[in-house]
């Protein structure tokens, strides 16, 4: 009976313990500056992978425009510090819960709508966030410049790299924690429920408007905090990193991990970042090869490649 | 003994354009019996489950529990006030344990919300404790042994799924269950079991409804019965009045009454 009772939460809070201990001893052995910021750039898409995965694989609510919400987490970082001077713990705070009301209040319409209609929505969301990023100059600063200058994390006697990198890793650890604390409870199994079905999860006594309207928010506001660190990481931006390029990317990242465990995300994430870098000229042909990727996968790994891979290598050694 | 009605349906109708599904449908149901509501394929019988567990609006009627008038309230708030209900295809969620399933029909008993697992995490854990002890003991009590518990569900033989979503409404610990033919699909034997079973959800003081075309088991476990016909109610009342009330057997034999 134990074995199949309480055994996941813990298992998950085990796995992060293991996660957050294996990328702390990373900070300390990694020295190649190009290594660094990889490894820097695939926690912070994590972030909003982790989030992205109980909308889509938990929840079973695509979404094609949650690089609207990073965006938001970027500038709120940015109007934080520059405009306001507040400390970076309160604007990262800020670019947790802005993104995440604005997420709450857009959910309940933009959930109405289900399969395709859902995915070109949330697609238009994202195209009209970028337009409006790009225009609204007084607090973008448009294309060009954009925000310039964020203030260096370099903090007693730590390189600004170091600073975010640890930052990353506790926001990561963060992220997980709480899509954990999600899944394994009994918010998480009504979520699995409403993907397979609505109308099972409302006679559960699960209010599903409502539910899908929260895991959008949740989702939104680890979107906002990657885009958070970004800023804090990157310093000078323009709205162009957050276009429907980064929203599918972050999607991918998802397909590619694992649409069942959070813990694929991270996988994905570090494939998605790390393939251009291996491959010339990769990023001209990147829109089809995500595309036909994304087709193959769903078609033959519709849990996510990671997590079947996975699976395929487990059981070989089990059965060897 | 006086039966305190659960449920009172009255003049009830749902139509779809032009086909009036449920059409001017009155009875009352009591706790502690089985009631069976029967009739031929279309007769209306799985959308009457729906309008009383609110996934579908009635048109017209009006429909209380515990004599609570339950109009505009909606399915998950009815469920939470105690209805539940089987589906007529078992609908098992994809990539969930039989337990976890079943957990999650205890939903409505679980303590911490989507905020409180947030901010107290080991109260997660011990409400999941309760919870897969609640699960547990309706698997047991349908039948489902432990070996299953942690299968996924969706890949279980078909009987077996039957017992499981029965343990998944009675993890709601419901006032009123409704199950679309519970029996279909399953050998003889597991239809006994089925019988035995409900007769002891019903003996728990909740109220059965039970959809059913296996008349065997309809006539010997049922304390009432009503019979629908292309969405009207044909006849109520005891399994041997039903048995001998010609109108019901001519529309069960599908032969229509020459009107003199
Ligand atoms: N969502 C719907 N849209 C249109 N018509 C519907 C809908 N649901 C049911 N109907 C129609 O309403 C009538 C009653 O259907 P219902 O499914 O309630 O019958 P039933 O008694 O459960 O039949 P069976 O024994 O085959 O399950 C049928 O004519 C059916 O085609
Ligand atoms: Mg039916």
């Amino acid at each position: 009976m134990t074995l199949h009772k309480t055994s996941r939460l813990r298992r998950d809070w085990q796995i992060l313990a293991l996660v957050a201990a294996l990328l702390a001893l990373v900070e300390f052995c990694v020295s190649s500056q190009f290594h660094r910021s990889v490894i820097i750039l695939s926690m912070i898409h994590s972030v909003a992978a982790v989030g992205l995965t109980l909308l889509v694989g938990y929840a079973g609510q695509v979404s094609l425009g949650h690089g609207a919400f990073v965006g938001i987490g970027a500038y709120t970082v940015a109007f934080c510090l520059q405009r306001l001077g507040l400390p970076v713990v309160f604007a990262l705070a800020a670019a947790v819960v802005l993104p995440g009301i604005l997420g709450f209040l857009i959910a309940r319409p933009i959930l109405r709508l289900s399969g395709h209609n859902l995915a070109l929505g949330t697609l238009a969301l994202g195209a009209v966030f970028y337009v409006v990023a790009a225009q609204v100059r007084d607090v973008t600063g448009g294309l060009d410049p954009g925000i310039v200058d964020l203030p260096s994390m370099a903090f007693a006697g730590l390189a600004h790299e170091r600073v975010v990198f640890w930052l990353s890793i506790f926001a990561l650890c963060l992220a997980a924690a709480i899509a954990a604390s999600i899944v394994d409870g009994r918010f998480g199994r009504g979520l699995m429920i409403l993907r397979s079905s609505e109308l099972v999860a409302e006679c559960i006594g699960m209010n599903t408007a409502r539910a899908k309207s929260m895991i959008f928010a949740v989702s939104a506001s680890l979107a906002g905090l990657s885009g958070g660190l970004l800023a804090l990481y990157l310093r000078s931006f323009n709205a162009s990193a957050f276009g429907v390029g980064l929203s599918i990317e972050l999607l991918m990242m998802v397909i590619v991990g694992s649409l069942s465990t959070i813990w694929g995300a991270m996988f994905g994430s570090f494939a998605i970042i790390v393939l251009p870098n291996l491959l010339e000229g990769f990023d001209q042909a990147k829109q089809v090869v995500y595309g036909v990727a994304m087709i193959l996968i769903m078609l033959f790994a519709p849990n996510g490649l990671g997590e079947t891979l996975f699976r395929v290598f487990t059981f070989r050694r089990k059965s060897a | 003994m006086t039966l305190q009605a659960t449920l009172e349906i009255a003049g009830v109708s749902k139509s779809f354009g032009g086909v009036h599904a449920v059409a001017d449908v009155s009875f009352f149901m009591a706790r502690g019996e089985v009631t069976a509501l029967i009739g031929p394929n279309g007769a209306g019988k799985t959308t009457l489950i729906n309008l009383l567990t609110g996934v579908l609006p009635a048109d017209r009627g009006t429909i209380r529990l515990e004599g609570r008038d339950l109009a505009g309230t909606p399915a998950y708030m009815r469920a939470r006030a105690g209805i539940a209900r089987t589906y007529q295809t078992p609908q098992m969620a994809q990539g969930m344990s039989v337990l976890m399933n079943v957990m999650a029909g205890a939903y409505r008993f679980g303590k911490h919300g989507l905020l409180g697992s947030l901010l107290r995490p080991w109260l997660v854990m011990a409400d999941n404790e309760e919870l897969a002890e609640r699960a547990g003991t309706c698997l047991a009590r349908v039948g489902v042994s432990e070996e299953w518990w942690g299968r996924p569900a969706a890949d279980l033989p078909y009987g077996h799924q039957r017992r499981v979503e029965i343990a998944r409404a009675l993890a709601q610990d419901p006032k009123l269950l409704l199950l679309d033919e519970p029996a279909a699909g399953l050998n003889r034997s597991e239809a006994d079991e089925l019988a035995s079973l409900l007769v002891s959800i019903a003996a728990d003081g909740r109220a059965v409804l039970l959809v059913e075309h296996d008349m065997g088991m309809v006539m010997s476990i049922s304390s009432h019965i009503v019979v629908l016909n292309f969405g009207r109610k044909l006849a109520e009342g005891a399994p041997e009045t039903i048995k001998a009330d010609k109108d019901v057997i001519a529309a069960y034999l599908g032969i229509v009454e020459e009107v003199a």
